[in-house]
């Protein structure tokens, strides 16, 4: 609970009634930035992936 | 597994129907455009020309090809659930940042009194999660909601919290109580402040979200409610009118990568703690920083992730509001504009679906394709300026004149099939909504088709004014211009005429300079520039007309007539409340909101 809006005293007994409870879940920071050559090499999973699919229209 | 191979193969073959039907039509109107501009000779500019209508018609055509998609596709059957009781427990998260919050702790009153009134058990909790920074905003907050405890006896199953600083905006405001407290529930609905739910619609999604394993987001589509300004109403009728058939289009292509907009959703939270933790990107904003537009991202890395991203199209009882005037349109648009370039940073990311990926893309398209036509207009003007004068005598002694071809059919066509792609599919959605009787809701069959008109009128008339917005954001964005975080307006959204022009004079004299120049340097084509030059130059006049508000009868929606339950509840509340003495400070809302 922030302590930002006063007064301190009456925020304090109202945040004993109001917080939501404790009950920490893990949450990592995810990575959404491409390594070098990481883009390449999804798109060559990807279409390897695509590539039975492509053999069998041919 | 194996029962969802059908619905793969579905999804594949919309996406395959989508854009094989998308690129032909912009390779035909990028070839027709190309003959037509070759008739004198083959150059620069019209290649380039050629070019750009090719990617201008393409995005026009995606937009066309999603609502055939809609218009053909089933809706989507009855989700088979678990019976019984809810073993799950749901928390519905409401992020604020310097509401109303007499306005918005209603809105929590009226929900948690419909979920009530469903007589179901299930455990559905509220949590505000206020990232106010106007301490007097916020102390009316403790206030309101101090009466909301009362009111609805909620003590223990809801709650409030205000962080000190807003890191992360919305998404890191929903991220910190997710790591601090999300272990308390197994799902989150999120909404915005001026979401409302029916509480029949709440308890849906949790059966779905619970009779289905993996699936890890189901998406709503919310309706526009309480417009009443032309503007507003406008959007709220095509909102009402035109987006379910495009959102089912939409579902069809997306499939299990399906759409998240940031609220009127729920969440399996175990899943979205494992994914969505939002790194800042490299560098600083515009492009680097906080990610802007989280929704979109946390979509993707769901789906990364293995979980199902899923809209639900027949989900009815779930409305937001809408801008009432252009001005809090654009500031809006500012807003989404800068997140969606910025995921140009994200295109690339490890790991991602492909489709999320060209969900990105279309997110990007979707803001630089004003500018496309800009380019395009300009490039014609120059062509016109350049062009060489035939040679009517290219032999040397032979006395009759070689006149070159007319290609007017062909530059006609094109025009029409361009406007055809415009309008083609709000027709189809009319027509549908006619036979399927959805056109009652909206005034009849007479009654919808005048306001589709019209709405399609003042569309056009606005289009331009929202272009010139359009593009000055994406400039903005591209000059490293960080828009911030501006608090929505969710006033009655009436302008005066100086505000109009201070917003709006801009467009004008770039209109006007436009349409000098055009006649200029190209007389020919001033004809063809003036339903885009003279909305320019009237913009403060549009701008302020829009704002005003419309009559009762004017574009009409179902919930006109048929007041949601929902709605009538939160008025309810809104009128016992509205006779209760605001707290100290007793500062007006509106004064501290600008202070």
């Amino acid at each position: 609970m922030s302590s930002h809006a006063k007064p301190v005293t009456q925020q304090a007994r109202m945040a004993d009634v109001m917080l939501p409870p404790s009950a920490p879940l893990t949450m990592p920071k995810q990575v959404l930035t491409a390594t070098p050559g990481s883009f390449m090499r999804s798109l060559r999973n990807w279409l390897w992936a695509l590539a039975p699919g492509l053999r069998r229209l041919g | 597994m194996a029962q969802n191979t059908p619905v793969r193969d579905r999804t594949i073959s919309a996406r395959a129907l989508a854009i094989a039907a998308s690129v032909l039509a912009a390779a035909a109107a990028g070839m027709v455009f190309q003959i037509y501009g070759a008739a004198d000779g083959v150059g620069l500019l019209d290649v380039l020309r050629s070019t750009l209508i090719f990617f201008s018609t393409w995005w026009l055509a995606w937009g066309a090809a999603t609502a055939l998609l809609g218009l053909t596709s089933r809706q989507r059957p009855a989700v088979a659930r678990i019976a019984g009781a809810i073993k799950g427990r749901t928390v519905v998260i409401v992020p604020v940042y310097n509401e109303d919050p007499r306005i918005t702790f209603a809105r929590i009153a009226a929900m948690d009194a419909s979920v009530k009134a469903t007589h179901i058990p299930a455990q559905v909790d509220f949590v505000v999660l206020s990232d106010t920074r106007d301490d007097k905003i916020a102390l009316q907050e403790q206030h309101w909601f101090a009466r909301l405890l009362a009111r609805q006896n909620g003590e223990g199953r809801m709650f409030y919290r205000r962080r000190e600083k807003n890191t992360g905006r919305k998404a890191g405001n929903i991220e910190e109580f997710i790591a601090s407290s999300g272990a308390a529930w197994d799902y989150a609905v999120i909404l915005d402040a001026d979401s409302l739910m029916e509480g029949d619609t709440i308890i849906e999604m949790i059966r779905r979200i619970e009779a289905a394993p993996k699936l890890a987001l189901l998406q709503t589509l919310p309706r526009v409610i309480g417009a009443t300004t032309h503007f507003g109403r406008a959007m709220q009728f095509a909102a009402g009118f035109h987006s379910p058939i495009f959102a089912r289009g939409l579902a069809a292509t997306q499939g299990r990568t399906g759409p998240f907009w940031g609220h009127n959703a729920i969440v399996r939270i175990r899943a979205w703690a494992e994914s969505c933790g939002l790194p800042e990107l490299p560098g600083l904003a515009p492009f680097g920083g906080h990610i802007m537009s989280h929704d979109y991202v946390e979509a993707a890395m769901l789906a990364r992730a293995g979980w199902l991203v899923r809209l639900d199209d027949d989900l009815e009882g779930s409305y937001e509001e809408g801008p009432e005037n252009i001005i809090d349109h654009a500031k809006r648009d500012r807003r989404w504009c800068q997140g969606n370039l910025q995921h140009a940073k994200l295109v690339t990311a490890p790991g991602l679906k492909p489709w999320s990926r060209f969900v990105f893309i279309q997110g990007i398209f979707a803001y630089i394709a004003p500018l496309i036509w800009l380019a395009f207009i300009a490039a014609s003007i120059a062509a016109v300026y350049w062009v060489e004068i035939p040679d009517y005598f290219p032999e040397a002694n032979w006395p009759f004149p070689t006149f070159p071809n007319d290609q007017t059919p062909k530059a006609i066509g094109l025009a029409v099939g361009v406007f055809g792609l415009l309008v083609m599919p709000k027709l189809l959605v009319a027509l549908d909504a006619i036979f399927t009787g959805r056109a009652r809701g909206f005034g009849g069959i007479g009654g919808s088709l005048r306001a589709m008109l019209v709405e399609l009128a003042l569309s056009s008339l606005i289009a331009p004014i929202l272009m010139a917005f359009q593009s000055r954001s994406v400039l903005q964005v591209l000059l490293g211009r960080d828009g911030g975080w501006p608090p929505n307006n969710r006033g009655d959204g009436g302008l005066d005429i100086t505000d109009a022009w201070a917003a709006g004079s801009w467009i004008s004299w770039l209109g006007l300079s436009g349409l000098i120049a055009t006649h200029l340097m190209a007389p020919v084509l001033t004809l063809w520039l003036l339903p885009v030059g003279l909305p320019m130059v009237a913009a403060p006049l549009l701008i302020w007309w829009t704002s005003r508000i419309a009559g009762p009868h004017a574009f009409p929606v179902p919930e006109d007539t048929t007041i949601p339950p929902i709605l009538t509840r939160h008025n309810a509340v809104l009128a016992a409340w509205s006779i209760i003495a605001p707290a100290a400070p007793t500062t007006p809302l509106a004064e501290a909101k600008l202070g």
